[in-house]
């Protein structure tokens, strides 16, 4: 008996004993790593002006916090321990349903993910609503910083599940800023159902404007070096990376079906990045069949802007058209047609711009002439009514009609009302007629 | 006297006591500070490597390439620097980084820097945005300050937006608008009445109107009814979804009222949809207080989505499985459903024939005719061999043969092309031979 009390009395020692030593262990810890926080903090900070004591977590409910001022709502979040921020994460989801809420669960989750994206991600996905979880993470994933990119896609991932449009959104992201990492996740979670593919094009073109050889190697490694879409995306990264090897490359393979694309692609940027090298690539093309296809690739589906709306000089139609028609018509031919569509400049503007074509070309530029875009009939048809020139009006007029979306019926109730002769209504009436027959006939 | 119990008690709890001490303190001295700072220093800032890199941006506020290296500097450091950096260094960080060859690099530094100096001095970063030359940096400055922009200053970004030049550029000034009037929708309302937009239709009431019904259904409806430019199909249609996720008996009742009204039905058939998916007795019940017309085309808008190929953009579970839409379907009223099921039953049997045959197999007779006429009037001739085999099932022999010769007729334009077209359908030559006797003359049925 006497020996089973004493047992019992050092067994209850031990437990006093080890309680207070890890008691001890975790308090010294604490006051450490409050004092290294303290001494992190850089004394050029203002952040160091204000008074810890306003701000300390210890005195604060997570809607105090958040009534903060920015820099002391930073300090007091910045300072508070890992339990803090899960406290107020914790009263923040008990907050009634409202703006106020999404304020404050928006303005908490931007903020800490931003320099503790662990605990971030550890109480996003402990939140029970379904609705609020969202909003964190949707808050979180669009504040993360590079270096939690993975942490976010590992969350969106756990917590929705593959199919996620966050996730998708995440990756999205991530590969423009760092896609070997976005490679290596998909590596390490790999989609049995392979719904990938989509987000393959783009990883594999920021991959290769990174490191070509890396994206030619990750290609190779899962099967994809010959799926056309992904050489196209590989050609476009390796044109970022080494614009001078991708054109020479494009150019050594100009035969090789599966480049038409590239060809393309590369014209393009060439043309933005540099008119004089873009020259000397398509007269590089072994014909003109082959450059005529160049240029449909290049620019056929390039959306165009007026330079006041985009600030962009080399996009606007006029620009381009400068450009395509220092080549010969057998370069361009059909071309001109989109540029003039998509010109939200007024009629005559573009008209001027045909008249003072040189006469060698001007007859097939007018011929590509097109009403602009959403604009009435009678308003895009009266300015080319009024071209002086009689040959290159009527070129305009058949190019005109030819081109329209609508049916010519709606060119002869503008036609009714425009004021001109009847003679020259019915010299017009006639451009129609013809217009329908070859129509009719094709 | 020693041996005594209390003298024992006594003992035990002076040395428990002692123990207590004692193990504290060891406990505490235990702790070594070197590696325990190391540790917490890498919580925080990731290494004193980190803190030579702050150091170097610190001391080098307006060094060429020092704000370069910003992507990989942790927040906690990043802000004491742009804290105590002044205007013109803010700025002159951000001309910097405009400068960096294009590439990864420069966005991860672009991205890095707008998403910190947005919650530091969003001044600064909207006037490092106005000054901005390269206009691919601003767009992506513009994309990652707002995705990190505190709650407090949309006020001031959609001012920005509004005011920046090349406006034509993109669509960020709704995005603006949506998170904006998630947390003060009236204050937006105020906004857009101030700063109206020269576009056929403004997308931002759009967005406004997707969240301030969560909130304050009252006043949203009052300020949309106010004025009839701001009643579109679009503005409806978030009007009435975003109402029914916090009033769903509000929303019908509303949607009811309004059946009829011009721009109204894409309003219905979105409510119907989103009801459809979350909550079947609401859909139920909004059904059946409908005007037919409006009822059958949202019932069509159903069996469309349900088939459809939705690309990008599409929130999880957006589209039900077929068998529970279906289900959903004809527990209504044969009316509501006898033009579109076969819409859906032609997607079902496309994608998994065996699941959707057995779902017309376990209808009800009457139904099951319906159900299959349905698919019949809808299908394709890639679907003819279906056709065959559920349409002669058809128990009404009259409409069977009706039926099936106006899918036949259907394959072409002129009867005689159609005739022909049937030689080359893959099916029997009795069953060619029946399509080409029960073929009406004109594509109507007779």
């Amino acid at each position: 008996m006497a020996t089973r009390s004493r047992l019992l009395a050092g067994i209850a020692l031990l437990v006093v004993t080890l309680t207070a030593f890890f008691t001890g262990r975790t308090v010294e810890e604490r006051a450490l790593a409050a004092k290294a926080r303290g001494d992190m903090r850089p004394s050029t900070s203002p952040s160091s002006a204000i008074n810890p004591g306003a701000t300390s977590y210890r005195q604060l409910a997570a809607l105090d916090l958040l009534k903060l001022p920015f820099p002391e709502f930073y300090e007091a979040l910045r300072a508070a321990p890992g339990e803090a921020r899960k406290k107020w994460a914790g009263e923040l989801e008990t907050m009634p349903d409202g703006p106020r809420r999404i304020a404050a669960v928006s303005a908490f989750y931007k903020l800490l993910v931003q320099f503790d994206p662990i605990t971030a991600s550890r109480t996003i996905s402990e939140i029970k609503d379904k609705r609020l979880q969202y909003l964190a993470l949707e808050c979180a994933v669009d504040a993360a910083p590079g270096f939690a990119m993975r942490t976010m896609a590992e969350l969106c991932l756990s917590v929705q599940g593959r199919s996620s449009g966050m996730l998708w959104h995440v990756r999205g992201e991530w590969m423009f800023i760092d896609a070997p990492a976005v490679a290596q996740f998909i590596d390490d979670h790999p989609d049995p159902d392979g719904h990938e593919s989509l987000l393959s094009r783009d990883l594999i073109e920021e991959l290769a404007s990174f490191d070509p050889k890396a994206a030619k190697e990750w290609m190779e490694k899962r099967g994809e070096s010959d799926v056309p879409e992904y050489r196209r995306a590989f050609m476009e990264g390796w044109y970022e990376n080494d614009r001078a090897a991708a054109v020479s490359y494009v150019l050594g393979h100009v035969d090789d079906p599966a480049m038409k694309d590239s060809i393309g692609d590369m014209l393009r940027g060439l043309y933005f990045d540099s008119k004089e090298e873009a020259g000397k690539f398509i007269e590089a093309l072994p014909d003109d069949a082959t450059r005529h296809a160049a240029f449909k690739a290049a620019f056929e589906n390039l959306i165009l802007g007026e330079e006041e709306e985009t600030g962009e000089p080399k996009s606007t139609p006029r620009a381009l058209g400068d450009w395509l028609t220092k080549f010969p018509p057998a370069y361009w031919e059909g071309m001109l047609t989109e540029i003039f569509k998509w010109s939200r400049k007024p009629p005559e503007a573009m008209l001027a711009w045909i008249e003072q074509q040189p006469l060698a070309i001007r007859e097939a530029v007018a011929a590509e002439y097109t009403p602009p875009f959403q604009k009435k009939t009678a308003d895009v048809l009266m300015p080319v009514l009024q071209v002086p020139d009689p040959l290159l009006r009527d070129q305009l007029l058949r190019a005109f009609f030819k081109h329209m979306d609508t049916v010519p019926d709606e060119a002869r109730a503008a036609l009714a009302t425009a004021p001109i002769s009847a003679e020259q209504k019915n010299h017009v009436l006639q451009i129609i007629a013809a217009v329908e027959t070859e129509r009719d006939q094709d | 006297m020693l041996t005594g119990p209390r003298i024992q008690v006594a003992i035990l709890g002076l040395l428990a006591a002692g123990f207590a001490v004692g193990g504290f303190q060891a406990g505490r001295h235990s702790v070594n500070a070197a590696a325990l700072s190391k540790q917490t220093g890498e919580t925080l800032v990731d290494s004193a490597n980190l803190s030579r890199r702050y150091r170097v941006l610190a001391e080098n506020p307006l060094g060429q390439g020092s704000v370069r290296e910003i992507a990989t500097v942790p927040f906690s450091e990043l802000y004491d620097v742009l804290r105590s950096a002044s205007r013109e260094q803010l700025l002159a960080w951000a001309r910097d980084l405009e400068r960096m060859p294009r590439g990864p690099r420069q966005r991860a530094a672009v991205t890095a820097y707008y998403k910190s100096l947005i919650q530091v001095d969003h001044r600064a970063a909207i006037e490092a945005l106005f000054r901005a030359e390269n206009l691919n940096m601003r767009d992506l400055a513009i994309d990652a300050l707002l995705k990190a922009a505190p709650e407090s200053i949309w006020g001031d970004l959609a001012e920005m937006m509004v005011r920046l030049p090349y406006q034509g550029r993109g669509a960020y000034r709704e995005d603006v608008i949506w998170n904006w009037s998630r947390v003060d929708p009236e204050a937006v309302s105020k906004f857009i009445e101030s700063h109206p937009v020269n576009q056929e239709e403004d997308r931002r009431l759009f967005s406004l109107l997707c969240n301030w019904p969560n909130i304050d259904p009252a006043a949203a409806r009052e300020w949309l009814e106010a004025d009839p430019a701001r009643q579109t199909k679009d503005t409806f249609r978030a009007f009435v979804t975003s109402w029914a996720e916090v009033d769903p008996a509000a929303a019908i009742n509303y949607a009811v009222a309004n059946a009829t009204r011009p721009n109204f039905q894409e309003a219905i058939n979105d409510l119907v949809y989103q009801f459809m998916r979350l909550s079947k007795d609401d859909a139920t019940k909004l059904m059946l207080v409908l005007p037919a017309e409006q009822a059958k085309a949202a019932m069509g808008n159903v069996a469309h989505l349900t088939g459809a190929v939705l690309v990008g953009g599409v929130p999880e579970g957006y589209q039900r499985p077929f068998d529970e839409v279906a289900r959903w379907m004809v527990s209504l009223p044969v009316e509501f459903w006898s033009e579109s099921i076969g819409d859906l039953g032609q997607e079902w049997l496309k994608r998994d024939a065996t699941a959707a045959t057995g779902w017309f197999n376990q209808l009800s007779p009457e139904r099951r005719d319906v159900a299959i006429v349905s698919f019949c009037r809808v299908a394709e001739s890639e679907s003819v061999e279906q056709v065959m085999t559920l349409g002669s099932t058809i128990k009404d022999r009259s409409l069977r043969n009706k039926v099936l010769g106006e899918f036949g007729r259907r394959l072409r334009t002129e009867r005689n092309e159609a005739m022909k077209a049937i030689s080359d359908l893959p099916i029997s030559e009795d069953q060619k031979a029946y399509l080409r006797t029960v073929m009406p003359e004109d594509s109507s049925g007779h």
